[in-house]
């Protein structure tokens, strides 16, 4: 499966183990404070002599295979824990930090699901955390600080495990709703053939610094910056997400101050860059280094890229650097961009053709949205565009379906065949002797030229600053939030904005609380529980009689119809809180 | 510690809708704790969309339903206006207006002591 002639790789443990040989004393990694400074660094050398380490405390007490969690706050530590899960042959979960005042569900679906040996964390963790120890407490894990890990001196280094190409290197959990999560299983392979693909496309080389404040539980933090920067030998610089929201222009004078070239965040990144745009931070700052801004992981709009862009274009942004692209967990990372250099395809669409699933040019001003392509397909991947309805392929400038195959799409979903089977097995009507498909779930299309479009998503999923969200995981925790409001009977949904996705929510309340009802009370119960649990600020709430919410016959809630009532000012709410719509 | 609690970093238009309440240029000097009590109410307010007098300077933010990003913003905000480093962790130790206020008045006190 793995093309030794074209790559020169076989699996991220012969990746590190060729940095350390060939750079062992050149910087890979630099981790900025929240006021700019370099907190901490490591060396090519240093990063395997650091990981060998932790893996030889590892591998006396684990087996092949095994899961270890990983629960990092922003740092170099969470990499030095990554590679040496992967030198011991323990596969690596990374897991966002569960929110102090949460319940254990979102992490414990997720434990229960990978059923970790470790839990891997550091010193600080530990320290600021306490309630970490107990919430996991409950479960067989083994606690492994990797900042305490020394390594062996003087004895004989232990024998660690080659992996194959087809190995997992580790799980990506960032699909899935809390009930029913789903561990992505990338291989090494995948790995090596999506990095790459994305050297090739980005026209990447040794000296390709990266700047990147992306969380590394993401899969654009951690892929497409500190694995790809691995991968070319090059830099990369990292900051705390908390510093870029605090400081966005902290990102740009970082990138700046190292001469990056490639640094890239969702969409909502560039807005946000632009509204605390403030020119006495920007003094001095000369952005021409920046070859490739990529924007990914979230709807890209084609207003943030040019106030982005003549915001900063005085800074010596270049227009042309601007790379919207498109990719997921299941694919690995990355699945389209434009090449350097390229720039960005935005193209005027109809609206009323739109509406009907066509691509067609505007009839008129008042017909005109405009789309932003996410680049062309990159070698040795296949893009289809699907029918939804009858399973068949659609030509150009059609709506579909979004399919996708090639060698970094990943082996399916951890213990879970059944949505492995519908997700990653999918084949196209009439083509049945072809190879199995990934279904993306995400609707779009090409254009003659090849470009790929997204337009919208297939299914309910809502997606908030880059982050994936299921709509029944926040319907769950407000209809436990208060006692007045009917289980099972309300819809989350997402609408697009001038400033990106926001989230409605439609609940019934119970008859018998109707006319007793404390709005106020209801409504700051619901937005607690939610940010609480799920680290997301509704935009809307809507309370609603009982039985007014759209179901199926069979009972289950029609989201996207509720969606369309709400957007048709048809639903007859019995107090509309709306906040920051 | 709070730091690593981000989940989702991003935008909320809190930022949006109060940047207009006081732009950079003008810092404020010497607020009293009323003042930026009021003005914490005043940001909350109109990125909320509701009357000043609906929100409890006594009541937590957590019922607001802000999230680590809009806590962020806000401090980002007074950060902006008062002309001082504040850390992203105040909110999560001084969890009402109120309370923020008044640590907030004994910084910006402390401050000119120490300058004068």
């Amino acid at each position: 499966m793995l093309d030794r002639r074209r790559l020169p790789f076989t699996s991220l443990v012969e990746l590190l183990g060729r940095r350390a040989a060939e750079q062992a004393d050149e910087r890979g990694y630099v981790f900025l404070s929240d006021r700019g400074e370099e907190e901490a660094a490591l060396t090519f050398g240093e990063l395997q002599r650091r990981a060998g380490a932790v893996a030889t405390g590892l591998l006396q007490s684990s087996n092949p295979g095994d899961r270890a969690l990983l629960l990092f706050g922003p740092g170099l530590d969470f990499i030095i824990a990554y590679f040496g899960c992967v030198l011991a042959g323990v596969i690596p979960v990374p897991m966002m930090l569960p929110r102090r005042n949460s319940s254990l569900d979102s992490s414990a679906s997720i434990v229960a699901n990978c059923t970790p040996r470790f839990v891997m964390t550091n010193a600080r963790v530990r320290t600021a955390r306490p309630d970490l120890e107990d919430r996991f407490s409950r479960l067989q894990m083994q606690w492994f600080t990797v900042d305490e890990a020394v390594a062996p001196s003087g004895e004989a280094e232990r024998e660690m495990p080659m992996p194959r190409p087809d190995d997992i290197a580790f799980l990506q959990y960032t699909s899935g709703s809390t009930s029913d999560p789903k561990g992505v299983m990338v291989t090494h392979g995948n790995l090596i053939e999506n990095l790459e693909m994305l050297r090739l496309v980005l026209g990447n080389t040794r000296r390709s610094t990266y700047a990147s404040w992306v969380p590394l539980y993401h899969d654009m933090g951690l892929i497409a910056n500190v694995l790809q920067s691995l991968y070319l030998g090059s830099l990369c610089v990292l900051m705390a997400p908390l510093t870029f929201m605090q400081r966005p222009l902290s990102w740009l004078r970082a990138i700046h101050q190292y001469r990056a070239e490639l640094a890239g965040a969702p969409n909502f990144a560039f807005d946000l860059c632009v509204q605390r745009f403030r020119p006495d931070q920007m003094q001095g700052v000369d952005l021409s280094c920046w070859k490739v801004a990529f924007n990914g992981a979230e709807p890209i709009r084609a207003d943030t890229i040019e106030r982005f862009t003549a915001t900063f274009r005085p800074y010596g942004f270049d227009p042309g650097a601007m790379h919207p692209q498109y990719g997921m967990a299941e694919a690995t990372v990355f699945v389209s961009s434009g090449h350097r250099a390229d720039g960005t395809v935005i193209r005027p669409i109809s609206v009323d053709a739109f509406r009907r699933h066509q691509i067609a040019a505007p009839a008129g001003r008042d017909d005109t949205i405009r789309v932003v392509g996410c680049g062309k397909n990159v070698p040795g991947q296949r893009i289809a565009i699907v029918d939804t309805q009858t399973g068949c392929r659609l030509p150009p400038d059609c709506i579909g379906e979004v399919w996708l195959s090639g060698p970094h799409i990943c082996k399916g979903y951890w213990r879970n065949p059944e949505a492995t089977r519908e997700t990653f097995e999918a084949r196209i009507e009439g083509e049945e002797d072809s190879e199995p498909w990934l279904r993306t779930g995400d609707l779009g299309f090409l254009d003659a030229a090849g470009e790929l479009f997204i337009t919208g998503r297939h299914k309910d999923m809502m997606i908030v600053r880059g982050m994936n969200y299921y709509p029944q995981d926040i319907e769950r925790t407000v209809y436990d939030s208060h006692p007045a409001l009917r289980r099972h009977c309300g819809a989350a949904f997402s609408v697009l904005t001038d400033s990106g996705e926001k989230v409605v929510l439609v609940q019934e309340v119970e008859r018998t609380h109707r006319r007793l009802l404390d709005i106020e009370e209801i409504i700051a119960c619901i937005r607690e529980a939610v940010a609480n649990e799920h680290e997301i600020a509704l935009d809307t709430i809507v309370l609603i009689r009982p039985g007014t919410i759209p179901k199926t016959t069979s009972g289950k809630i029609q989201r996207s119809l509720a969606r369309q009532m709400w957007l048709q000012n048809s639903l007859e709410p019995i107090d509309v809180a709306q906040i920051w719509a | 510690m709070t730091r690593e609690n981000v989940r989702s970093p991003g935008v909320s238009s809190l930022t949006r809708h109060a940047s207009s309440i006081d732009a950079s240029s003008c810092v404020k000097s010497n607020p009293t704790e009323s003042e930026i009590r009021d003005w914490c109410v005043a940001y909350l307010a109109k990125s909320l969309k509701l009357s000043a007098e609906r929100i409890d300077p006594q009541a937590k933010f957590a019922r607001l339903g802000m999230d680590s990003a809009a806590s962020v913003f806000l401090v980002a905000e007074l950060e902006d206006w008062l002309g001082l480093d504040l850390s992203v962790e105040l909110i999560f130790e001084h969890q009402t207006p109120a309370a923020l206020a008044r640590y907030l008045a004994e910084c910006c006190a402390g401050q000119k002591s120490a300058t004068s």
